[in-house]
């Protein structure tokens, strides 16, 4: 199933209408390969934008924020429908989104409703319930789903972040997408570090690799003064998250796509950081078809 | 002892504040209310007590950017009372949040009411021109809710459709469906011009760094020009998930408003305008008020019965 899956490359996370545009990004060397963009869950709301993009010659992936990936609250079925839909009219190749409450009890809606995601609790139980609602969305969704860390500024439960995400992609045989920011977010968070439970991790279930900008807030714990993620698309990537890139890259055998979150980055600095990706995928990326892909086009 | 249990304690952690302070001191006593065991107690233990804090912090401010944009002029002028901000930040509580999301709103701007009832203004006129823009604004937000909520519960929304015949004014009338009417101090629109710098979603961000200053507050509020202003919520964008909802407005003279206690579906326009004219109205307010009901029927307000 994930071999099957296409290359795409070094894309870009981007809001639809609104600078910087999409389209005149992919038409410009050097831009990016696919566009990823966080959608309405209604097709008609961006289908003329998403032709365009296509139209340019780059694939678009769908990347939501109003899927419950985990916890006991069921999607609406109205609402998977639609997604199924919306999935099939842009022809997303997967449909990858963060494992986070978006909405509680049956109020179903985008995760904006309670400010932003609401982080899993990483244990046990959760982890089963979390199966369940990854399994409601593959039995309604016609690609396969791929299920992401989401940031955290705090962690509740004592499951290794990869134990948890590893065992879910076992269990439900979903891909998985890993944000670099949210990676160090949650080492921020634990004070664990993500790589000591890297053996837990299917690695070669990992589709998708994300990395964005985000800014340090000063922490005033009396036990720690260490500093808290926050993930902001619109800052410089952190230094903290090129390491973390530069780390995981050589373990994940099968990464389809690079994506750059970078709403609100200009463009100018999105072709620079681009550019920089590309080089540290070639340099370290252990996905041959995803180097390949690169030093073609080059 | 169990999952859901732990769930409930995770967002009342992020929504009362009280609760949110307590855990900072000692979360075992703050959790005791629970019934959690002491794996699922454990579990809470990770949180560090200071990005709770920040987070429940960047969340109020993410949700007041959403809830401000139905109530703008309300916020701004509530921001600059005294802790008028802080005011609207603990109003994103566990009453606010535990409800339907299209509820939202509406829990909200209830309970600022409630509260502006003992807040510090400089006169009660004051906080009666406040307190009925308010009105206007929550019942923009009620029929709002009301009509989303019945669409999403696979209802058809009463449809209006255009009022306009040749007896319009021998037919009764009628309000058609998700109206709200509220006596404001002054145009609706003129105060959102002078009181609101940024429109939507950046009203909140701005409103928040830089309150409106008390003196501009007096200054808008100095002269009273009182209307009726009246809204109708219509679906400009249907969704099986989330239909967009808006309003069309219309601003009356203050006198309106009795007559308007009269449109209940029993008198038409011409017998309402009789009875004025029995009372003793001049030429010019009965044009008036003819041209208003034909303002409101053309704009679907007002319907025939």
């Amino acid at each position: 199933m994930i071999e099957q899956l296409p290359t795409l490359g070094v894309g870009a996370s981007l809001s639809l209408s609104s600078k910087p545009d999409p389209v005149a990004l992919v038409n410009t060397a050097g831009g990016p390969s696919f566009i990823e963009y966080a959608g309405l869950v209604d097709d008609d709301a961006v289908i003329d934008e998403i032709e365009r993009v296509r139209a340019a010659g780059a694939p678009v992936l769908f990347h939501p924020s109003y899927i419950n990936f985990c916890g006991s609250f069921a999607n609406s079925s109205i609402w998977l429908e639609e997604t199924a839909r919306h999935i099939e009219m842009v022809g997303s190749s997967w449909f990858a989104q963060d494992c986070a409450y978006c909405f509680w009890q049956d109020g179903a809606g985008y995760s904006s409703q309670l400010g932003y995601f609401i982080p899993p609790i990483f244990n046990q139980a959760s982890l089963d319930r979390a199966i369940k609602r990854i399994k409601e969305v593959q039995a309604a969704v016609p690609v396969p789903v791929a299920i992401e860390p989401p940031p955290v500024t705090f962690v509740v439960g004592t499951m290794p972040l990869f134990t948890f995400f590893g065992e879910l992609a076992r269990a439900t045989e979903c891909a998985i997408l890993l944000d670099m920011g949210h990676l160090v977010s949650y080492e921020m968070a634990s004070g664990k570090k993500v790589r000591d439970a890297l053996d837990e991790l299917p690695c070669d279930r990992v589709v998708e690799v994300h990395i964005a900008g985000g800014r340090l807030e000063k922490g005033n714990n009396r036990l720690t003064k260490e500093s808290i993620y926050v993930d902001a698309h619109e800052c410089m990537i952190l230094e903290e998250t090129w390491q973390m890139f530069d780390a995981m890259l050589p373990e994940l055998p099968n990464v389809k796509a690079v994506c750059y979150e970078c709403e609100g980055v200009n463009e100018e600095i999105v072709l620079t950081t681009l550019k920089k990706i590309r080089q540290i995928v070639k340099n370290k990326s252990a996905s041959q078809s995803l180097v390949r892909i690169l030093e073609d086009a080059a | 002892m169990s999952f859901e249990e732990q769930e409930r304690a995770l967002f009342d952690l992020l929504f009362d504040r009280s609760l949110r302070e307590n855990f900072c001191q000692d979360s075992t006593a703050a959790l005791a209310a629970y019934e959690l065991n002491e794996s699922e107690l454990n579990d809470f233990r990770e949180i560090r007590s200071d990005a709770i804090e920040l987070d429940a912090s960047m969340r109020t401010y993410l949700i007041l950017t959403h809830i401000c944009r139905q109530f703008p002029i309300t916020f701004s002028l509530v921001s600059s009372l005294h802790n008028g901000i802080k005011l609207l930040k603990e109003l994103i509580n566990l009453q606010t949040m535990r409800c339907h999301p299209a509820e939202r709103a509406t829990v909200f701007g209830t309970q600022l009411r409630e509260q502006l009832a003992s807040c510090k203004f400089d006169s009660e006129r004051e906080q009666t021109m406040i307190t009925a823009i308010l009105e206007a604004e929550l019942g923009m937000a009620l029929t709002s809710a009301t009509l989303k909520r019945q669409v999403l519960e696979g209802e058809s929304p009463s449809e209006s459709v255009g009022q306009s015949c040749a007896d319009w004014l021998d037919k009764p009338v009628k309000l058609a469906a998700y109206i709200s009417a509220a006596i404001i101090p002054q145009s609706y629109v003129k105060l959102k011009i002078l009181l609101c710098p940024c429109e939507d979603s950046g009203l909140w961000p701005h409103l928040s760094k830089t309150p409106l200053s008390a003196s501009l507050r007096r200054k808008a509020l100095e002269n009273e020009e009182p209307k009726l202003f009246i809204t109708r919520a219509h679906v400009s964008k249907m969704s099986r998930c989330e239909p967009t909802v808006d309003h069309q407005t219309a601003e009356l003279t203050e006198g309106f408003a009795p007559l308007f206690q009269h449109v209940d579906g029993s008198s038409s326009i011409a017998q309402m305008l009789a009875h004025l004219k029995q009372a003793g109205a001049s030429q010019q307010i009965l044009e008036g008020v003819q041209t208003g009901f034909r303002q409101l029927l053309t704009s679907e307000m007002l319907e025939f019965a």
